[in-house]
């Protein structure tokens, strides 16, 4: 029988340009990458090109990764990293294309007038809360609650200390909570 | 990744989040990611050798020329060199810079000045 080859293995392979083992790694961690960046940036087309460029970043930086952490803690600091500058990018786009007075007219604060609302939609209502909190309080809420990092971990993720994780979260709990009551509610029951 | 040991300090809110990114991935995601990404790192390392090529390519000539034109001053400073009286050193020969000694350095222009002067 066949063995499965550790990370570290395919690692060492990859750096002496065997493209296969690469691609193992790939499809080992796409998934766990992939969730980290649309907890970050939500459904959006910008997601997959966000996904391609973590990889991108992981391969032109292999010689770097000098194996203090596992390989796939090394891609989820690339994801969120990566994430961040999408929604930088986000930013300045609508800063630059969207006007104050549109942005006053379509904005209509989440989880209130949803909430009376017969076409309630959970997902878009968890979306906006998620958009409501600062990037840096949503990379926390991502690692901790979303891909299920310990706080220690998500400290050495985002490389932070150990409060501040604590400090994020439960801020970012504090605000999830407030917006998303109604459907926490039925979750519990 | 860890879903197992997710967070227990508010598994309501962690399987709503969890249920939301699941949806989303679905949404967001096109197949064969492995594909796509392969076939940009084969183009990135495609597009560095191409780079390589267009500069061997335009500095070519110039490089050329440039040798040829060392090699024409090399040439130039050993015939010159040969009437010399005194032996210059690697590196006036090179830069065909004419021997100094301290003789020439302190009289040679001085007649040169005194005829000069009326």
């Amino acid at each position: 029988m066949a063995t499965i080859p550790s990370d570290e293995t395919l690692l060492d392979r990859a750096r002496e340009g065997d493209q296969n083992a690469f691609r193992q790694l790939l499809e080992r961690h796409q998934l766990g990458v992939a969730r980290t960046v649309v907890g970050m940036l939500g459904a959006g087309a910008d997601v997959d090109d966000v996904v391609q460029e973590v990889f991108i970043r992981f391969y032109t930086s292999l010689d770097r990764f000098r194996g203090d952490a596992s390989c796939g803690t090394y891609l989820t600091r690339i994801a969120i990293h990566a994430s961040l500058d999408a929604l930088r990018r986000r930013k300045r786009m609508q800063s630059r294309f969207i006007s104050r007075d549109d942005e006053m007219a379509t904005f209509t604060e989440p989880g209130m007038n949803d909430r009376h609302t017969e076409s309630f939609d959970q997902a878009n209502l968890v979306r906006s809360a998620m958009n409501q909190l600062k990037p840096h309080h949503r990379s926390v809420i991502v690692l901790r609650l979303i891909q299920g990092y310990s706080t220690a971990e998500t400290a050495q993720i985002l490389k932070i200390a150990h409060g501040t994780v604590l400090s994020r979260l439960n801020r970012a709990m504090a605000c999830l909570r407030r917006i998303l009551g109604p459907i926490l509610e039925e979750e519990t029951q | 990744m860890k879903l197992s040991t997710i967070s227990h300090e508010d598994p309501p809110l962690s399987r709503v989040l969890q249920h939301e990114v699941e949806l989303s991935l679905d949404a967001s995601m096109q197949p064969f990611l492995a594909d796509r990404v392969m076939r940009r790192i084969g183009s990135l390392h495609q597009s560095e050798e191409q780079l390589l090529h267009s500069l061997w390519h335009a500095f070519k000539p110039i490089a050329l020329a440039g040798a040829l034109v060392i090699l024409g001053f090399i040439s130039y400073n050993t015939l010159i060199s040969r009437s010399y009286e005194v032996a210059p050193t690697p590196t006036e020969f090179i830069f065909g810079l004419q021997p100094l000694t301290v003789t020439t350095a302190y009289f040679t222009d001085v007649d040169e000045l005194s005829a000069m002067i009326p």
